[in-house]
C-alpha cells in the first residue's frame, strides 16, 4: 500500500493516449452487475447546509420496506431507492451548532477529515491523493464554517469553486512528444529549486512554522504528481467540453456551476485521477437565495421557518429537494459510468455519502443528523434500506467509511464517542 | 459528578477580595500543591477581563443572558464593584472540577462531557487557553500569583518569529512591481482562511495542495508572459556575450527584489541550474523558468519575520532591515519593498524605530498608501460580501451587479476623501455627514447626484444622515436580510467588528425563529420578539438595541423616510453601558469618542498589520499602541496615518520572541543545504557588545589578513585572518569596505555601519590571546 507518493512516472500530460483502453464502450450487461463482496475503491462526498426539518426528511417504513412521501425532501431520490442506506438517528457526540457541526462532520473531533485521511491511508499515487470541489464556499473566506475537509489540525484543503479552474487542473494543455519531456525537465528543474529553498528555510525556524513548511512541501509533492500524470488506471485523454465562464460566486450561478462541477467530479472518477472526492455545496450558514426556484429568502434564513410559518416550511422543502436532486443526478451519473478497473459501474464499486452538519437546523442541534449512504462500496455495503438508530456516534459512520473503502481502523476522531462502524450496513 | 474542590478555600478567597487585598488564602493539601492565591484587581482586569471575559463571556453569561442559568454569571461594567464580583465568581468557577479538570477549563473550551452551548471558545493550546489554565492554577495553587501575569505590560512586548504568505492581493501587486506586468491570478487563488476579517493571519495562511497547484500555473504563465513583453526591461543583460554570467547577474538581481534581500551564494547555484535545465531551447526559455521557480519560491511566497539572535538576550530575535524593509511595504503599500527602501536595508537604516519612521513617513505620503488603507476598511467592515451577497430581485430590483461594485467602489472612494480631503481620523471616518457617490449610486439611493466628480466620476454629496462608514451602501447591504433590513445584522456588525466583542452563536436547542416580512409592523416591531422571549433575550438585548439605529436605512441601503407608511423608531441603546441614541449618526458619533471602540479600532489595525490574532497574549501590545496612538492624538496628530506610524515603532516591529536554541538564520540547518539567512544589520539597540555604535575601528594590536577564496563574474568569498600581536588580550573587530553586498558569513558577527561592515568575534572567538590567531570569513555579491 506505501508508495511514495513523489514518484515521477512517465505518464505525463498525455498521459494513456493511445495506450488505456479500459474505458471503452462499456458493455450494457455489465451495468446492473453485482459486484463480488469486498470493499470501495472511491469515497464520493456530497454536501449540502443547515440541517434538516425531520418530519419532511424522514420516509415511511423500515429497513427493505420504505417510501418517501409525495412532497418530501428525498423523494426525487426515488429512483435510487435501491441504492441507498438512510440513517436516521446519528448524532455529533459534543458538537453542536453550525460552527461545531461543520467541523466535526467528517472530523469527528479529531484533527483529520475522514475523506483526507482515507486519501492518505490509500496512497493511490493517482493525480490527485483527493479532489474538492466546492459551490459558492468562499465568499466568506475560509473559516470554520465555511470548511469542511482538514488536511490536519486548522489546516483546511480547501475546495475549488472555480469550475474553469478545475478543468484547468484536470485537462492541462496537452503538449506532444519531445515537447512534453522537454516541459516535463524544466518543471522538474524549477520544483527542486523550490524544494531546496523549503529545505533551506526549514532550518531556519521554529516548530511552530515547521509545520507550515511541512504542509506546503506536502504540496509540493501532490503538485509533482499530478504534473507528472500519476498512475491511475484510466484513459482521461478525452476531455469534456471546457466549461464556460461563469461568475463563481454569483448567485444566479449556483446551479450552473453545481452541475458543471458534478460533471467533473464524475469524469475524474472515472479515468481514475483520483479515488477521493468531495463536493461542497455552500457551507453551513450559507446564504444562497434559490431564486431558480422563485423562492426569495435565503436558505439558512429558510431552515428556520417555525412550523407555524407553512409557506416558509415548503420554501425549505422545495429548497432541499434542489439538493435532492442534485444528489440523484449524481448517482444516476455514478450509474451510468463504468468503473475503469472493472467490477461494474462506478456506483457499485464506490461509497458515497450525503453529508449534513446540523440535525434540525432550527434548533441548532447535532442529533438524527440525517446521513445517506449510496453505492455498494464493492460489495461492502447492501443498500436499499433505511436504517434508524437511536443516538449512535457518526464517528461509527465514519468508520464504517474507512472500512468501506478497506481500512481497518477501530475508530476516528474522538475514541472515546465509541468503537467499530455502525452495525447493519453490509449485507 | 460534580465536586467542588474545597470549599473552605472558595469562602477565604471571598472574604480575600472583599476585603480588597490579595492575601493567600491557606494552602491546598496534596503531593506538589503550593499555595492558592489570587491575582490582583489590576492583573485579573488586564488578562482575564479586557481581553476574554468581557468579550467572549458576557454576552451569555449575565444575569439576563442565555447562560443566566449556569454557574458563571458575570456583573455588567455599569454595576457597582464589577470587577471584584466577577474575578470571586470566576474564582468559584475554576475550583469546580468534574471529571478531573476544572470547570473553567472544560466548558469554554467544549471538552466538557455536557459540552458547552456557546461552542468553543478557547481551545486548548490557545492564547486564552492559556489564561484560564494559569487562573485556574492559581486558584488551586500551582501556579504563583506574584510572578507577573501574562499581558501585564512590560517595555518590551513583541511576538513570536514567524512567516507570512503573501495573500492573493499581495501576490499580484507584488508581481506587478517585481516584473511590471500586471497579474489577476492572486485574487482568483482559493479563497484564504478569514480571521476576524482578515485574510492575512499569519498562522492561518498555508500552501496547500490546491493553492500549490494554482501557484505553480500562475507563476508559468506569468514568466512567460514577463520574459516575452518585458525581458529587456527586467533583465541587466541579453544573454547574447555571455549567456551563464548574463543568467547570474539576472538571478542576483531580480533575487534580490523576488526574495526581498540578497541572493545567497547556494541560492545562486540551486537557480543557474534551473537556468541550465531550460537554456539548451535559448537564453530566454532559461530566465524564464528561473522566473516560474522564483514566483513559487517559499523566499517569495513567505515575508520572513524571523530574525537573528540578539546576544545576551535569550529567546529574543532582531529582525534584519530587509525583513523590517517588508513589514514597512506590505503594511503601507501591500507590496514589496521599492528600491529606496531595499537601499535603506541595505544602509541599516531600518534597525532603529527612527529610521523606520523616517521610511514610513516617506511611504505614507506616497499614492500608493491610500489603497492599503482602503483594503484595511474593506477586511475589517467585511463588506467585500457586498459583490455577492444574495438579494431578492423582486424586493430590491435595480440592485444588480453594477450598483454592488460601485458601492465596493464607494468605500474606496470615501475612505480616500477622508484621508486626502477631509482630517483623516477615526472620527471621521465614522461621523463624516457626507457621503462620496458617483451618478449611478446617486440614482441608486435617490439622492442628489455630485456636483464635482473626480476623475473615476465620484464626488461629495452632503447629507445629514450620513454617518460616514456607517450609512456606506456596501456596509448597510452587506448587514442586511436578502429581503429585509436586519437589526441583528448590524448590531453584530458594532458589537464584533467596531467594539471587538465576539458574540457567541445563538445557543443550541433554542429555536431560532426570525420574523417573516409582514406589511403591518415595522422591522423594529418584528423584531421586537426577540426581546420578550426569555431565552433570546440575554444575547439579543446586546444587538437589537444598537442595530434598531439603522433602521431608516433599508436592505440594500437606501435610506427610507418610513416603512410602508409606519414610522420609523431609531431610538436605540448600548446594553451594558449608559449610551442611548436616536439614529446611526448620533451612534456614530458616540463610537468616535468611545475608548473601547478606539481600542477596538487599534487592534483591528493590530490584527491586519502584523497578522495576528490579538487576544490575551497581545493585550500588552494593545495597550502600548493605544497609548501611543492617543499621545499622538494629544499631540494633534488623531490620523489613521499617525497611528500607523505608531504600528512601525513598536518593539515588536523590529525585535521577535523565540525559543532558545532555536536556528535561526545563520545557524547551519540540517541536511547541509547551508547558509546563513539575512544578515543582521546591527547590534539590537545598543546591546551590541563592547563596541560602540558609531565609532568602530579595526582593533588595535591585531593584524588583518584578507585572503579571496574564490571569485566569479558576479561575486566572490573571502577569509580573513586575525593574528593577537600585542602582549595582552584583545577583544577584537574588524572594520571592512568589501566590494558588493555580503550575503553570507561564518564565525564571527557582522554589522553595517556608515558604509562600512563592522565584524567583530562569536564567544568561541572574539578574545585572542597574545600571539593566537582565528579566522572569519564572508561571501558577496557584486
Amino acid at each position: 500500500m506505501e508508495q511514495p507518493k513523489s514518484k515521477l512516472t512517465r505518464r505525463r500530460f498525455t498521459f494513456g493516449i493511445g495506450a488505456a483502453l479500459a474505458s471503452a464502450p462499456f458493455a450494457a450487461s455489465l451495468l446492473g452487475a453485482t459486484p463480488a463482496a469486498g470493499h470501495a475503491k472511491r469515497l464520493v462526498i456530497f454536501f449540502s447546509p443547515n440541517g434538516t426539518v425531520h418530519k419532511h426528511w424522514r420516509p415511511s417504513g423500515s429497513g427493505a420496506s420504505y417510501a418517501f412521501a409525495a412532497g418530501s425532501i428525498l423523494e426525487p431520490l426515488a429512483a435510487h431507492k435501491s441504492n441507498l442506506l438512510l440513517l436516521d438517528g446519528i448524532d455529533f457526540k459534543g458538537a453542536n451548532n453550525h460552527a461545531g457541526g461543520m467541523q466535526a462532520m467528517l472530523t469527528g473531533g479529531g484533527d483529520i477529515s475522514v475523506d483526507q485521511y482515507i486519501a492518505n491511508e490509500l496512497a493511490a499515487n493517482t493525480r490527485f491523493a483527493s479532489l474538492e470541489l466546492g459551490v459558492q464556499t468562499s465568499a466568506w473566506g475560509g473559516n470554520v464554517q465555511t470548511r469542511m475537509s482538514y488536511r490536519g489540525a486548522g489546516q483546511y484543503a480547501p475546495p475549488n469553486d472555480d469550475p474553469l479552474d478545475v478543468f484547468r487542473r484536470l485537462y492541462p494543455s496537452a503538449a506532444g512528444g519531445s515537447d512534453a519531456d522537454a516541459l516535463l525537465a524544466r518543471r522538474k528543474s524549477v520544483l527542486d529549486a523550490v524544494r531546496g529553498d523549503l529545505a533551506k528555510l526549514r532550518g531556519w525556524v521554529g516548530s511552530e512554522q515547521r509545520v507550515k513548511l511541512d504542509a506546503h512541501l506536502a504540496s509540493v509533492r501532490q503538485l509533482e504528481t499530478t504534473l507528472a500524470g500519476g498512475s491511475g488506471s484510466g484513459d482521461c485523454s478525452t476531455p469534456p467540453a471546457t466549461p464556460q465562464a461563469l461568475a463563481k460566486n454569483d448567485n444566479a450561478n449556483f446551479p450552473a456551476i453545481t452541475k458543471l462541477q458534478l460533471d467533473m467530479m464524475v469524469a475524474a472518477l472515472a479515468c481514475d485521477m483520483t479515488r477521493v472526492a468531495s463536493i461542497q455545496l455552500s457551507h453551513t450558514v450559507g446564504p444562497p437565495v434559490f431564486s431558480w426556484l422563485n423562492i426569495s429568502q435565503g436558505h439558512h434564513q429558510l431552515s428556520h421557518m417555525p412550523d407555524s410559518n407553512s409557506a416558509g416550511v415548503a420554501d425549505f422543502v422545495k429548497a432541499e429537494r434542489w439538493f435532492a436532486e442534485q444528489f440523484a443526478y449524481l448517482l444516476t451519473k455514478l450509474e451510468a459510468t463504468a468503473d475503469p478497473g472493472g467490477g461494474g459501474t462506478l456506483l457499485d464499486t464506490s461509497v458515497v455519502l450525503w453529508a449534513k452538519e446540523l440535525g434540525d437546523g432550527r434548533l441548532h442541534t447535532c442529533e438524527s443528523v440525517p446521513f445517506i449512504v449510496a453505492g455498494k462500496a464493492g460489495g461492502y455495503l447492501s443498500p436499499g434500506r433505511y436504517l434508524r438508530f437511536s443516538g449512535e456516534s457518526h464517528t461509527k459512520l465514519l468508520v464504517s467509511l474507512c472500512h468501506a473503502m478497506g481500512l481497518s481502523n477501530a475508530t476516528f476522531g474522538n475514541a472515546a464517542a465509541g468503537a467499530g462502524p455502525l452495525s447493519g450496513l453490509s449485507a | 459528578m460534580t465536586r467542588t474542590l474545597t470549599i473552605p478555600i472558595v469562602l477565604a478567597l471571598a472574604l480575600a477580595v472583599a476585603s480588597g487585598c490579595n492575601e493567600k488564602p491557606e494552602a491546598r493539601g496534596g503531593p506538589g500543591a503550593g499555595a492558592a492565591c489570587m491575582p490582583s484587581l489590576d492583573s485579573f482586569e488586564s488578562a482575564l477581563w479586557k481581553p476574554i471575559l468581557s468579550t467572549r463571556c458576557l454576552g451569555c453569561h449575565n444575569e439576563k443572558g442565555a447562560a443566566k442559568a449556569s454557574r458563571l454569571v458575570l456583573a455588567l461594567p455599569a454595576e457597582a464593584d464589577y470587577l471584584k464580583r466577577n474575578l470571586e465568581t470566576l474564582a468559584k468557577v475554576a475550583a469546580i472540577e468534574e471529571d478531573g479538570s476544572s470547570v473553567l477549563l472544560t466548558r469554554p473550551s467544549n471538552t466538557h462531557s455536557k459540552g458547552h452551548p456557546g461552542g468553543a471558545l478557547a481551545r486548548p493550546g490557545s492564547a486564552d487557553y492559556a489564561t484560564l489554565q494559569r487562573f485556574v492554577g492559581q486558584i488551586s495553587g500551582s501556579e504563583s500569583c506574584s510572578e507577573p501575569t501574562p499581558g501585564t505590560c512590560g517595555p518590551q512586548v513583541f511576538g513570536p518569529r514567524t512567516l507570512r504568505r503573501l495573500t492573493g492581493a499581495e501576490y499580484d501587486n507584488t508581481v506587478a512591481d517585481l516584473l511590471g506586468v500586471s497579474s489577476a491570478y492572486g485574487k482568483d487563488f482559493v479563497a484564504d482562511t478569514v480571521v476576524h476579517g482578515f485574510a492575512n493571519n499569519a498562522s492561518a495562511l498555508t500552501v496547500s495542495p490546491l493553492l500549490a497547484d494554482q501557484l505553480h500555473a500562475a507563476a508559468e504563465a506569468l514568466a512567460k508572459k514577463a520574459v516575452s513583453e518585458r525581458l529587456s526591461a527586467i533583465s541587466p543583460c541579453d544573454g547574447s556575450a555571455d549567456a551563464r554570467g548574463c543568467a547570474a547577474k539576472f538571478i542576483n538581481q531580480l533575487g534580490e527584489r523576488a526574495f526581498r534581500r540578497p541572493v545567497e551564494i547556494d541560492e545562486l547555484t540551486r537557480y543557474m541550474k534551473v537556468f541550465d535545465a531550460s537554456a539548451s531551447a535559448g537564453f530566454a526559455d532559461g530566465i524564464e523558468a528561473v522566473v516560474s521557480a522564483m514566483l513559487q519560491s517559499p523566499f517569495f511566497l513567505y515575508r520572513s519575520e524571523l530574525g537573528v539572535p540578539v546576544p545576551d538576550k535569550k529567546g529574543v530575535y532582531q529582525l534584519s532591515g530587509y525583513e523590517i524593509a517588508s513589514e514597512l511595504s506590505y503594511l503601507i503599500w501591500q507590496s514589496m519593498p521599492d528600491d529606496a527602501l531595499l537601499a535603506a536595508a541595505r544602509r541599516g537604516d531600518l534597525v532603529t524605530a527612527a529610521g523606520v519612521a523616517v521610511e514610513a513617513r516617506r511611504m505614507l505620503a506616497s499614492p500608493r498608501a491610500a489603497p492599503s488603507i482602503e483594503q484595511f476598511v474593506i477586511a475589517w467592515l467585511g463588506v467585500d460580501r457586498v459583490r455577492s451577497t444574495p438579494k431578492d430581485a423582486t424586493i430590491f430590483p435595480g440592485f444588480d451587479q453594477n450598483v454592488r461594485q460601485a458601492m465596493l467602489e464607494q468605500v474606496r472612494q470615501f475612505v480616500r476623501y477622508v484621508l486626502q480631503q477631509g482630517d483623516g481620523t477615526f472620527k471621521e471616518l465614522l461621523t463624516a455627514r457626507y457621503s462620496v457617490v458617483d451618478d449611478s449610486l446617486a440614482t441608486f439611493y435617490g439622492i442628489a447626484a455630485p456636483g464635482t466628480k473626480n476623475a473615476d466620476g465620484f464626488g461629495k454629496v452632503d447629507s445629514a444622515d450620513a454617518s460616514g462608514l456607517l450609512t456606506l451602501g456596501a456596509v448597510l447591504a452587506t448587514y442586511a436580510s436578502p429581503d429585509a433590513s436586519s437589526p441583528i445584522h448590524r448590531g453584530v456588525l458594532v458589537r464584533e467588528r467596531l467594539l471587538c466583542e465576539d458574540l457567541p452563536p445563538p445557543p443550541a436547542n433554542i429555536s431560532v425563529e426570525p420574523p417573516g416580512l409582514d406589511p403591518k409592523l415595522t422591522t423594529r416591531e418584528r423584531y421586537a420578539q426577540h426581546s420578550t422571549d426569555a431565552a433570546c433575550r440575554g444575547c439579543h438585548e446586546l444587538i437589537d438595541p444598537i442595530g434598531f439605529g439603522f433602521e431608516r436605512f433599508d436592505g440594500v441601503g437606501r435610506p427610507r423616510a418610513d416603512e410602508n407608511g409606519h414610522s420609523i423608531d431609531t431610538h436605540g441603546s448600548i446594553h451594558g453601558t449608559n449610551v442611548t441614541f436616536d439614529g446611526v449618526a448620533q451612534l456614530g458619533a458616540h463610537l468616535a469618542q468611545d475608548k473601547q471602540a478606539r481600542r477596538c479600532f487599534t487592534m483591528q489595525w493590530l490584527r491586519w498589520s502584523y497578522g495576528q490574532e490579538g487576544g490575551a497574549a497581545r493585550e500588552c501590545l494593545l495597550d502600548n499602541l493605544v497609548a501611543a496612538f492617543d499621545k499622538a492624538a494629544a499631540a494633534g496628530s488623531p490620523s489613521v496615518e499617525a497611528l500607523i506610524v505608531a504600528l512601525t515603532q513598536t518593539d515588536h516591529f523590529r525585535l521577535r520572541s523565540g525559543p532558545e536554541g532555536g536556528s535561526g538564520p545563520g545557524a547551519a540547518p540540517s541536511g547541509g543545504d547551508a547558509g546563513p539567512g539575512p544578515a543582521p544589520d546591527g547590534g539590537g539597540g545598543g546591546d551590541g557588545g563592547s563596541v560602540a555604535p558609531g565609532a568602530s575601528q579595526t582593533s588595535p594590536g591585531i593584524t588583518v589578513d584578507v585572503v579571496t577564496d574564490s571569485q566569479w563574474d558576479t561575486g566572490y568569498c573571502n577569509k580573513v585572518n586575525v593574528k593577537n600581536t600585542s602582549s595582552a588580550p584583545v577583544d577584537w573587530v574588524v572594520r571592512l569596505q568589501p566590494q558588493g553586498t555580503i550575503n553570507q558569513h561564518w564565525s564571527a558577527n557582522k554589522r553595517d555601519e556608515g558604509g562600512a561592515v563592522i565584524f567583530d568575534g562569536l564567544d568561541w572567538n572574539n578574545v585572542l590571546q597574545p600571539g593566537q590567531s582565528t579566522s572569519f570569513g564572508f561571501c558577496a555579491t557584486l
